[in-house]
């Protein structure tokens, strides 16, 4: 069955060894293969492939594994949703905020709880430079303009030098509206 | 991306994130193993419960 990594705009040239569906006015990158055991390997593999279409536009990952009989029908019945999910994520990253990890595990329940209270802390003041944002339990999303990416890692390292920042990632966090 | 991506952030999103395609729900137990649920066998299986004149 084809296995679907990202939905995009129709132009998208196809990434070696995958081909490009178009239908509805949205495109989607597709490998004829099975969906593979989630090794960790097989998840960077599918990062790699989404990450190499950021550059040329707005791109909405699938999530890992995800394959379908017929991938036209899934964009014909599913474009208004994703075209407007495109929309909202149009020269935007995703940046991940979270406490960094101390190199011993935490001694205490106090000690652990703090070490959460140091993301949530954080959320309410980064959320504001960000287009949305998700606050997970134990790390915060962020749906980032790109030229506000510099900006936003420098708002992190001022609240709290304890907080690591990863990204640029697509927007697996907001394809959802 | 940095050097700082933890095991936690990738699954977050690749496994909690993105666009669904069915209601299907893969769970991760012990790192690799996978426990695949399908929603369609839950819900069929909640109907049946709640609906016992029903043929399943």
């Amino acid at each position: 069955m084809p296995y679907v990594y990202a939905v995009t705009e129709p132009g998208t040239p196809a990434p070696p060894g995958l081909r490009v569906v178009e239908a509805a006015g949205l495109a989607a990158v597709v490998g004829d293969h099975d969906a593979p055991a989630p090794s960790v390997d097989a998840l960077w593999q599918h990062e790699r492939v989404v990450e190499g279409l950021m550059e040329r536009g707005p791109v909405l990952p699938m999530r890992f594994g995800s394959t379908t009989h017929d991938v036209g029908v899934l964009l014909e019945e599913r474009h208004a949703e994703l075209t407007a999910a495109l929309e909202r994520v149009r020269g935007a990253v995703e940046l991940g905020v979270r406490a960094t990890p101390d190199p011993e595990p935490a001694a205490s329940g106090t000690e652990y709880l703090m070490r959460r209270a140091r993301t949530e802390r954080a959320h309410a003041a980064l959320a504001e430079f960000a287009r949305a944002s998700v606050a997970r339990p134990h790390a915060g999303a962020y749906l980032v303009d790109r030229d506000t990416v510099d900006a936003f890692r420098a708002r992190v390292r001022e609240l709290d030098e304890r907080l690591t920042c990863t990204g640029p990632w697509p927007p697996y966090s907001f394809v959802a509206a | 991306m940095n050097d700082d991506v933890a095991l936690v952030d990738l699954l977050d999103r690749l496994l909690g994130g993105g666009v669904v395609i069915h209601g299907d729900i893969t769970l991760a137990v012990a790192d690799i193993d996978l426990v695949h649920i399908s929603l369609r066998a839950v819900l069929a299986s909640v109907e049946a419960l709640t609906c016992p004149t029903s043929t399943p």
